[in-house]
C-alpha cells in the first residue's frame, strides 16, 4: 500500500472530554500538554520504542 | 512429512491452507460457504483479496501493547450501530493492496504489531502472510471481535501472541439490534475459552450508553466465573459515530457504575 500519513480524530465532548481514536504518539504528545494531570496520557506520550524496550531487558 | 518450525513456516502454510479455504468460506461463525474464490460474496461482502485502510504507529490500545504497529483490514462481518471506523469497516472494497514485507519493515520501532479491522478474521489467509513477514520475536496481536469459527481459530492456533478479543454484548437481543448478529455470545464464549488456552487474552468491552446493565453486567459476571483473573480492558471512550449518532453519550454516572461492577466480580482490570 501507498504510505500515507498517519491520522488520528479526536472528539471534543460538551463536558471537556476529549476522546481520542487511532492515537498516534504525536497526538499524545499534544493531548498530553493540553492537560498535563492525565497520567495516562503521559504514559501513552513516552511510550518507548521496541528498541529502547530490549535495550533495558 | 516436514516439521514446521519457525512461527513464519507455520504462517505462510496456514496462509496457503486458508486461501484455498476461501472456496467455501467459513471463516466466520455466520458460515455461509460461499465460493469467495470465484467472486462469490458472503455477509461480509469480502472477496479473495485482502485490503488495508490504516496501516501506523498507535498508542490508544492498552498500556502493555503499544507503542504497536495496528494493520486494519476492510471488511467486516459484523454492522455494528456504533462502529467507530464506520465505511472503512463495512467495506471490504476500501482502501489499498499491500506488500507484508513493506508492513514489517514500518513495524520495526513498534513494540508490537497488531492486526484488526474492520475484522481480520474475514481476511485469514492475508492475516497469516503479514504473521509470516514479521520478525519472529515480534509481538503479534490478534484483534478480534471473536466471531471466528472453529476452523478459523484451527489456523491461528500458535501464531499470535496475544488475542485482544472484544466481547460486545451481553445478551443476543442487544447483539442482533445493535449488530445484526445471531447466537452472539455462545459464538464468542466458545472463542474466548480457546484463545484463553492458546496465548495471552485481553477481554475488552467497549461500555455503551445504556447498555451497563444488560450488556456489561451479564459480561463480568461471566468472566468471573468462567476466565477468573484474565485480563480485562473495560474501554470508556464510547464514540456516537456512523449510524449511532442520536444515541447519545456515555455518562460519569455509567462509568463509575460498570466499574463498581467489575470490582464486585473481582475482575482484573487493565489500563
Amino acid at each position: 500500500m501507498k504510505r500515507r500519513i498517519a491520522s488520528a480524530e479526536l472528539l471534543i465532548l460538551p463536558d471537556g472530554k476529549i476522546l481520542a481514536h487511532n492515537l498516534t504518539p504525536e497526538v499524545a504528545a499534544v493531548l498530553r500538554e493540553l492537560n498535563s494531570g492525565d497520567k495516562q496520557m503521559k504514559q501513552r506520550a513516552a511510550r518507548p520504542k521496541r528498541d529502547e524496550l530490549s535495550a533495558r531487558t | 512429512m516436514i516439521a514446521l518450525e519457525s512461527r513464519a513456516e507455520l504462517a505462510a502454510e496456514r496462509a496457503r491452507l486458508a486461501r484455498a479455504a476461501l472456496a467455501d468460506c467459513r471463516l466466520c461463525a455466520h458460515n455461509c460457504g460461499v465460493n469467495r474464490l470465484a467472486g462469490e460474496r458472503g455477509r461480509c461482502q469480502a472477496g479473495a483479496t485482502a485490503r488495508v485502510f490504516s496501516a501506523q504507529i498507535e498508542v490508544g490500545d492498552e498500556l502493555e501493547l503499544i507503542p504497536t504497529f495496528a494493520i486494519a483490514f476492510s471488511g467486516c462481518d459484523l454492522r455494528c450501530a456504533f462502529c467507530i471506523t464506520g465505511a472503512d469497516s463495512w467495506n471490504a472494497h476500501r482502501g489499498e493492496p499491500f506488500d507484508p514485507a513493506t508492513l514489517a519493515a514500518r513495524a520495526a520501532d513498534a513494540h508490537t504489531v497488531m492486526i484488526l479491522g474492520g475484522e481480520p478474521t474475514i481476511h485469514l489467509p492475508a492475516a497469516l502472510e503479514i504473521a509470516a513477514a514479521m520478525p519472529e520475536d515480534m509481538r503479534l496481536v490478534w484483534k478480534t471481535n471473536a466471531h471466528g469459527s472453529a476452523q478459523a481459530r484451527e489456523w491461528l492456533a500458535g501464531i499470535f501472541d496475544v488475542w485482544l478479543a472484544d466481547y460486545k454484548f451481553g445478551n443476543d437481543s442487544c447483539a442482533w439490534r445493535l449488530a445484526r448478529v445471531e447466537n452472539y455470545n455462545a459464538v464468542v464464549r466458545e472463542n474466548l475459552l480457546w484463545a484463553a488456552g492458546d496465548s495471552e487474552l485481553i477481554v475488552r468491552h467497549l461500555l455503551m450508553p445504556g447498555h451497563v446493565d444488560c450488556c456489561w453486567r451479564p459480561i463480568a459476571g461471566w468472566l468471573a466465573e468462567n476466565l477468573p483473573g484474565v485480563k480485562v480492558s473495560l474501554r470508556d471512550g464510547y464514540w456516537p459515530a456512523w449510524r449511532a449518532k442520536r444515541t447519545g453519550f456515555l455518562t460519569r454516572s455509567e462509568v463509575g457504575r460498570a466499574t463498581g461492577i467489575a470490582r464486585e466480580c473481582g475482575l482484573h482490570l487493565i489500563p
